[in-house]
């Protein structure tokens, strides 16, 4: 395949320096970690200035970079108002919630073990499952080997093995601090050049009436060009738009997010955490989808090729950024990719180390023996993701299937298990939590097996009589069914668990 | 048809908060590490 931007000598060389220094954080911090509690969680030390560069960066990858400016290229204005606005406001409703569950969890490791404290641990297996399957990296993996064959033109299997080994290499040795200062350098890099990348085009290309322009050359139509300064919902469906908003969800359930609650210093650190996030995340999502909008107009315009909607970002920053600012860039999208991969491939790895080795196979287990089965963990995982990344063909699809997961197994047996003043049943948290995780992938490999795909919306939709279901839907089916077994089987069920943290 | 001009300001609004935010962030960071270390020196002569 033909590369889509062209690199300087220097740019390759400044993406060199970034990916050394990336790999030499790791091997840093594994010389001088003590401990488990080091490796996972940092000593419990982080303060706010590094939990904002780990969570901004964490959640977001890849999918955020080229998911949200692909449906500004489509969509307009709406790809910020319609899709990122839902996330804001629950990044906003954590900043209140992270710290109660740091108060309530001072000695908490895991979002998993709340569920294994208060509904016992067949909830605890079962959430902790659904854990391992939303943090497997296919969506970062996907997008390594799609940016690499954009810029190389290498084959899409070599950029995502090369991708996968340099991630789970410093991940390995220097555990969650080379992670979490490893997310601050990629938080900023990511931030500031998806920042330069926005003004310098924006105005390279000259503003708001000239992008106008471009999208009437594009479109072919006044009312065409129009529409993408609508914040409306674009061309989806009402129930999409619900089921992509419901996504958001998956904010108040993120594994890793519950990581770095826990490995907070205090509970005050993580609230100016979340808070100071919240203009990060908007800017960035503004940049994106802006930058989307600004591809399709620069098509128009004639300055790019005519080029995918996922090659349109590059296609605008290579026309504008000079030789050395695109070297940073490019490690800025690299940035993008490696802080998300890196902190689920760590979550993974808790997964079976801490919930299902430690807290449920042998409690008695040292340090280094847990730290051994944390990295196994890490391993499977990497490979999973790589597997899961020939799999699937869209990088939507797959965050849908994986908030989808998470959203309708975790969300009630946590929230209910922290904040409700009732009782908290087994068989409340094993039916709702089990519901969630047996129904959400019946759904996914049922749509895909006997759905069929439309060519006009590129989803798999199922019909039952004269209904269309969308398999984006099954996130609004299961997780009210989900909630109400939950509170029959509270009312009805009788043997309650409530174990003492560790 | 002329767009408002809004939208060039939001864009640059939204540039320079994610070039300037990082910065800042930064610049706190390192101006409280030296603080705390400035302090635990005080307190620990040599």
């Amino acid at each position: 395949m033909q590369a889509v931007v062209t690199l300087h000598w220097l740019d390759y060389a400044i993406i060199a320096v970034y990916v050394g220094f990336m790999l030499y954080i790791g091997f840093y911090f594994s010389k001088r970690k003590k401990g488990f509690d080091d490796y996972f969680m940092a000593g419990r030390g982080l303060t706010a200035p590094l939990l904002v560069g780990t969570l901004v960066s964490t959640f977001y990858g890849l999918d955020t970079l080229f998911g949200t400016s692909e449906v500004g290229f489509f969509e307009g204005v709406s790809a910020f108002f319609a899709y990122s606005l839902p996330y804001t406001a629950l990044y906003v409703v954590m900043a209140f919630l992270a710290p109660k569950f740091k108060e309530k969890f001072p000695k908490g490791s895991t979002m998993q073990e709340i569920a294994l404290y208060k509904f016992g641990k067949p909830t605890g297996v079962i959430t902790s499952i659904a854990a391992y399957l939303y943090s497997t990296n296919t969506m970062e993996m996907m997008g390594i080997g799609f940016m690499l064959r954009l810029l190389t033109g290498m084959p899409f299997w070599l950029g995502t093995l090369i991708g996968a080994v340099i991630v789970i290499v410093y991940t390995w040795t220097g555990g969650l601090w080379a992670v979490t200062m490893t997310d601050f350098i990629q938080f900023v890099v990511m931030m500031v050049t998806v920042g330069l990348a926005m003004i310098i085009g924006w105005n390279a290309i000259g503003g708001v009436n000239a992008v106008f322009d471009g999208l009437m050359e594009w479109t072919g139509s006044l009312s065409e060009a129009t529409y993408f300064f609508r914040p409306g919902a674009g061309y989806l469906t009402p129930w999409t738009l619900v089921a992509y908003s419901v996504t958001a969800l998956a904010v108040l359930c993120e594994p890793a997010f519950f990581q770095r609650m826990f490995a907070a210093a205090s509970p005050k650190e993580i609230k100016r955490g979340f808070a100071i996030g919240v203009p990060m995340w908007l800017s960035f999502d503004w940049c994106v989808s802006f930058l989307g909008l600004l591809g399709a107009a620069a098509i128009g315009l004639e300055i790019i090729p005519e080029v995918a909607a996922n090659e349109a970002l590059f296609a605008i920053v290579g026309q504008y950024l000079p030789i050395g600012v695109m070297g940073i860039f490019v490690a800025g999208v690299l940035a993008c990719a490696m802080s998300t991969a890196d902190s689920y491939f760590l979550v993974a790895g808790g997964v079976i180390g801490v919930d299902l080795y430690r807290n449920m196979i042998n409690p008695k287990a040292d340090d280094k023996k847990v730290e051994r089965v944390t990295k196994a963990g890490m391993l499977v995982s990497a490979a999973l993701s790589i597997t899961l990344a020939f799999t699937f063909e869209r990088i939507m699809q797959v965050w849908v299937f994986q908030a989808t997961l998470i959203v309708t197994t975790a969300l009630i047996p946590v929230y209910f298990g922290t904040f409700s003043k009732r009782p908290q049943k087994k068989i409340a948290g094993v039916l709702a939590a089990g519901f969630g995780l047996v129904a959400s992938i019946v759904w996914y490999v049922w749509s895909n097996f006997f759905g069929t795909w439309s060519e006009d919306w590129e989803v798999f939709v199922i019909r039952i009589g004269n209904w269309e279901l969308w398999q984006e839907y099954g996130i609004l089916i299961i997780t009210p069914i989900a909630l109400v077994i939950y509170l029959i089987a509270n009312a009805a069920g009788k043997k309650t668990v409530d174990l003492k943290e560790a | 048809m002329e767009l408002s001009n809004a939208w060039d300001v939001l864009c640059y609004i939204a540039g320079a908060v994610s070039i300037a935010g990082p910065l800042a962030i930064i610049y706190f960071y390192v101006r409280t590490v030296r603080r705390r270390l400035k302090k635990f020196n005080e307190e620990h002569p040599v």
